[in-house]
């Protein structure tokens, strides 16, 4: 009697930790197993073909609306929030009015120093023609 | 430099730091008017912030070419130099100016319409008027004595295209339109405060320009006074 309990209990506790290798679970269908039922199904019954291709068709196109959808809202989105070329923008103003105010200064500067150089040169000469 | 242009670059500084904290914190990205309004719900696209430089540097452009023409015009009639200083350097500012509004407006486009450059009446006008005002400036830097009543009468020629650049959007046209139906007149009322801001920052901004090429250009009639007064007297080569 003991013998038993004790085989009873190793055999549960056995199944236990090894339940699958120990229990015959029926095997999962591979995708072409899956594939082949159906469409064996299908040839059987044409009514049931007809709700699969129907089936398949609107998953399809609801697919194909998602991404249209997305694809409009990624435009609009684009458009709506469209920093890079502000950015552009206001680069390409502050460029220009920089270098105008570079070239007025510098032009300035060179006058400047022209006029005086100019007038160095007048009165040299000046004092050298008395 | 003159007295007048740092207080004039100093309030446009100013002017600036406003505009642009009033354009990227207080105008709306979207407009919905009462059912009493004309509009109700209308989205603004990020790129409308560009229409508060872009159009006031038209505003400019216009106004240097109108200054120049008209200093153009009386310098011809009286040959006082003076005039002839401020015209070239409000056709040079215009210059500069109409190169911001070419360059905002082609890159405004690109962003609405996705094209750099559509021809198109007022687009092409624009375009033609700064070309006008880059020979006005190469007249005057390669010319001899005689290219300043060249130039004056380009500035005049310069002048008579702006009221058609600005009255030239026809219906079919793509570009904002002008006038009592335009973009300006009907700007939303939570936008016009920075708009016209903006306008007058420039305004200063224009100002502060002017009055700087015009002293070049005194400093430039004094150069070339200096040296005829050597070449005359014999003191220079």
């Amino acid at each position: 009697m003991r013998i038993i309990i004790t085989s009873l209990v190793a055999i549960v506790v056995w199944l236990g930790i090894f339940p699958a290798t120990s229990l015959a679970q029926p095997a999962e269908p591979t995708p072409a197993e899956l594939r082949k039922t159906c469409a064996d199904a299908m040839n059987k019954n044409p009514t049931f073909a007809k709700d699969i291709v129907a089936a398949a068709d609107k998953q399809a196109q609801v697919e194909r609306d998602a991404a249209t959808l997305k694809a409009h809202t990624d435009a609009q989105d684009r458009i709506a929030k469209n920093e890079k070329h502000v950015i552009l923008a206001y680069a390409a103003m502050w460029l220009v009015a920089a270098g105008f105010v570079l070239f007025l200064w510098r032009r300035q500067q060179a006058l400047k120093s022209e006029i005086v150089q100019l007038r160095r040169d007048l009165d040299a000469a000046a004092k050298g023609a008395t | 430099m003159n007295r007048l242009t740092p207080i004039f670059g100093l309030l446009g500084a100013i002017g600036l730091a406003i505009t642009l904290w009033l354009i990227f914190t207080e105008t709306p990205l979207a407009v919905a008017y009462t059912p009493d309004g004309a509009v109700s719900g209308t989205s603004l696209y990020f790129n409308q912030k560009i229409f508060y430089y872009h159009v006031p540097h038209a505003f400019m452009l216009f106004l240097a070419v109108g200054i120049s023409g008209v200093c153009s015009i009386v310098f011809l009639a009286k040959r006082n130099p003076k005039w002839d200083d401020v015209a070239l350097a409000s056709a040079e500012v215009a210059v500069a100016f109409g190169l911001v509004v070419l360059l905002t407006g082609s890159i405004w486009a690109k962003a609405a319409w996705d094209h750099w450059w559509i021809w198109e009446k007022r687009l092409t006008m624009s375009l033609l008027l700064w070309l006008t005002l880059v020979g006005y400036v190469l007249v005057r830097r390669f010319a001899a004595a005689t290219g300043e009543r060249l130039a004056a009468g380009m500035a005049v020629f310069a002048m008579i295209g702006v009221p058609f650049i600005y009255a030239m959007v026809s219906a079919d046209d793509s570009h904002p339109k002008a006038g009592a139906e335009g973009n300006v007149a009907t700007l939303d009322p939570s936008m016009k405060l920075a708009f016209w801001l903006s306008v007058l920052t420039f305004f200063f901004w224009f100002l502060a320009l002017v009055t700087s090429r015009v002293q070049s250009a005194r400093m430039e009639r004094e150069v070339r006074e200096l040296r005829e007064k050597g070449l005359d007297a014999g003191l220079l080569a």
